[in-house]
């Protein structure tokens, strides 16, 4: 995906932790947009292009987060 | 450190779940909270502890100015063109006042976090991290390592390897 990354290798330790820790059962389960969000999320760590996608707002976002067991990493 | 923060809705929204979260008021005379953000907080336990800490003083309404409202959207554009994510407005409104007032920014944000390095901008931003930190210093809270732990269970956050070993270096000098 084409985001912007502030410094590579901590960008992919933080994608590896997002991976690890989510619960893709949940997500697998989610409408197209809701899990085409977290995943965008899981990949970049762009917590508002995920939630703008998601059509959430952030608060509900960051709640589909906990849901799906994504932790937030920065 | 200046005595005063701005806070943005990921950093409120996530410290908000923290057990501990009451020691943000001890190390900050006010928290500032624009009223955008204050417009993104739907649900408790966010909703209500913003809401208490209002009504009691510790926190307050920002109301964003032309001259904040115009560095805000100058940032945001700033930010797309450099490798950095996404920063949007209420998050721009908390560097921008952080700019011109020089409050410490709390923010989650992980474009606004980078922001005064990528950006070059005289602001200091703040995660979970360093307000948890800070209040080891003070000896407001008690075990570092557990006190992070705490917050990463609670908040469902995790820190990175580079903080990690950042607090190692800390608790090993105590």
């Amino acid at each position: 995906m084409g985001v912007r990354m502030e410094s590579g290798g901590e960008e992919v330790e933080a994608r590896e932790l997002r991976r690890r820790y989510a619960d893709w059962r949940f997500i697998e389960q989610l409408p197209p947009k809701l899990k085409a969000a977290l995943i965008y999320y899981i990949e970049t760590g762009d917590l508002r292009r995920a939630q703008q996608l998601s059509g959430l707002d952030l608060d509900n976002f960051r709640e589909l987060m906990r849901r799906a067991r994504v932790p937030l990493v920065n | 450190m200046s005595r005063e923060a701005i806070a943005d809705s990921s950093f409120l929204i996530d410290w908000s779940r923290y057990s501990r979260r009451e020691v943000l008021t001890r190390i900050f005379d006010v928290v500032h909270v624009p009223e955008s953000v204050l417009r993104e907080i739907q649900l408790p336990p966010a909703i209500d502890w913003v809401a208490e800490k209002l009504a009691e003083g510790s926190f307050t309404l920002f109301t964003e100015t032309p001259d904040i409202e115009a560095k805000a959207r100058e940032l945001m554009a700033l930010s797309r063109s450099k490798p950095l994510k996404a920063i949007d407005y209420p998050e721009a409104v908390c560097l921008a006042a952080g700019l011109r007032f020089g409050y410490v920014v709390l923010s989650e944000n992980g474009g606004a976090y980078f922001a005064p390095r990528v950006l070059g901008l005289g602001v200091v931003v703040w995660r979970a991290f360093e307000v948890v930190v800070e209040a080891w210093r003070r000896e407001l809270l008690q075990d570092l390592v557990d006190e992070l732990k705490r917050y990463e269970e609670e908040a469902v956050h995790l820190f990175r390897r580079r903080d990690w070993e950042y607090v190692w270096s800390l608790v090993g000098r105590r």
